[in-house]
């Protein structure tokens, strides 16, 4: 499956012990200490796995589940840069954030819905204070959306395409994520 | 002559009957032993498969000194559970070919089978599934870890899995800058 992948060097210390030394009594004996958690014992293997059905259900709680310690963290593929190229990663159920201005400027919304489609999850994307991520991040997540949106909507393509506003907004997003991808590349390169 | 032939004859004889027999005895880490369908066994284990077919499984009980009883005696219960549910041709390959199959849906007894389960329970059933190659039953109890993360933030998973943050506030800070999206109200 496209997302194993043989640990890098610095990874391998902090990844948990192979099933083979697993005792498998260990975790309710602890000898009276703190409980050990069950999941940061896990094996790469099984992280990897439980973090693709993540993936499947919904990029958002993919990247919640990557920062919830770090050995998950460091098991898990980075879905930054990558939502273009692999499709695991496109956000498939969200549905287009307009981006800020044209909310500002008191226009109609060019988009019929905001949310996302399964949960209200979708909402806590527009509570966060733009100024804490960095410029050219947020851009990237908004024209991926823009995209992933597009893609999705066929219809609205068809009808909106003619409109220089929305045709120059996908033309920029294109560009954009080329040159993303094409950045992702060259660092995989070096 | 004749005498060695009946002999090798007897030994034939003892080995086909061994091989006739529909269940396999498994031993857990603490000395339980479980009964279970060869063909499950074969079917749904690949690790189990190899072993019944290299001859290595052992009539006393065969040992499998990395599983718990409790966990051993689910993979038990799933694998008749399983033998006795009429298995859809899309289950079998995925079993077979390791690794590569699209996920298919947990179906409705798989579901309430994990849903019954203690978080460690449930984890040793996953680790158990790993080391014996039971690629079915590693998808729907992935699958049910995964559902249990639903729409958690970082801090709530780790509080429903007792995970401790193992992050320093830098990093912490760091990947909340990277991720601000992701998080609902900070």
């Amino acid at each position: 499956m496209a997302s194993r992948r043989h640990p890098r060097p610095e990874e391998i210390g902090s990844c948990p012990v192979p099933p083979s030394e697993h005792d498998a009594n260990r975790r309710r004996r602890g000898g009276g200490g703190a409980p050990v958690s069950p999941c940061s014992l896990l094996h790469e293997d099984l992280v990897e796995r439980i973090a693709e059905r993540v993936l499947a259900g919904d990029l958002l709680d993919y990247v919640r589940f990557r920062a919830v310690c770090k050995n998950w963290r460091s098991c898990t593929v980075d879905p930054r840069g990558r939502c273009a190229a692999d499709p695991r990663f496109h956000p498939h159920r969200w549905t287009m954030l307009p981006p800020d201005a044209y909310l500002e400027q008191g226009a109609r919304a060019p988009f019929p819905e905001l949310e996302h489609l399964d949960t209200v999850a979708f909402q806590g994307f527009r509570k966060v204070d733009p100024g804490r991520v960095k410029g050219t991040e947020q851009k990237r997540q908004q024209r991926m959306e823009f995209l992933a949106w597009v893609m999705q909507s066929p219809e609205f393509l068809k009808h909106e395409i003619f409109q220089n506003e929305t045709r120059n907004e996908l033309q920029k997003s294109v560009e954009f994520l080329a040159d993303g991808i094409l950045i992702d590349l060259e660092n995989q390169l070096r | 002559m004749e005498v060695d032939k009946g002999k090798g004859e007897a030994e034939e004889t003892r080995k086909v009957a061994e091989a006739d027999r529909d269940t396999v005895t498994l031993k857990s880490s603490d000395g339980k032993l479980f009964e279970v369908s060869k063909e499950a066994a074969a079917r749904l284990s690949t690790v189990l498969a190899g072993m019944i077919a290299g001859g290595s499984i052992d009539d006393n009980g065969t040992d499998l000194k990395q599983i718990g009883s409790e966990a051993l005696e689910n993979v038990v219960d799933y694998c008749n559970k399983h033998a006795n549910s009429i298995p859809s041709a899309a289950l079998i390959s995925s079993s077979i070919s390791f690794n590569t199959a699209p996920f298919k849906e947990p179906e409705e007894w798989e579901r309430k089978f994990v849903d019954r389960l203690s978080h460690d329970a449930l984890f040793d059933l996953v680790e158990a599934a790993n080391f014996l190659g039971m690629e079915r039953l590693l998808d729907v109890t992935c699958h049910k870890i995964s559902e249990m993360m639903k729409g958690k933030s970082p801090d709530q998973i780790r509080e429903v899995f007792n995970i401790k943050n193992d992050y320093t506030k830098e990093e912490l800070e760091e990947i909340r800058q990277e991720l601000a999206w992701a998080f609902y109200d900070d």
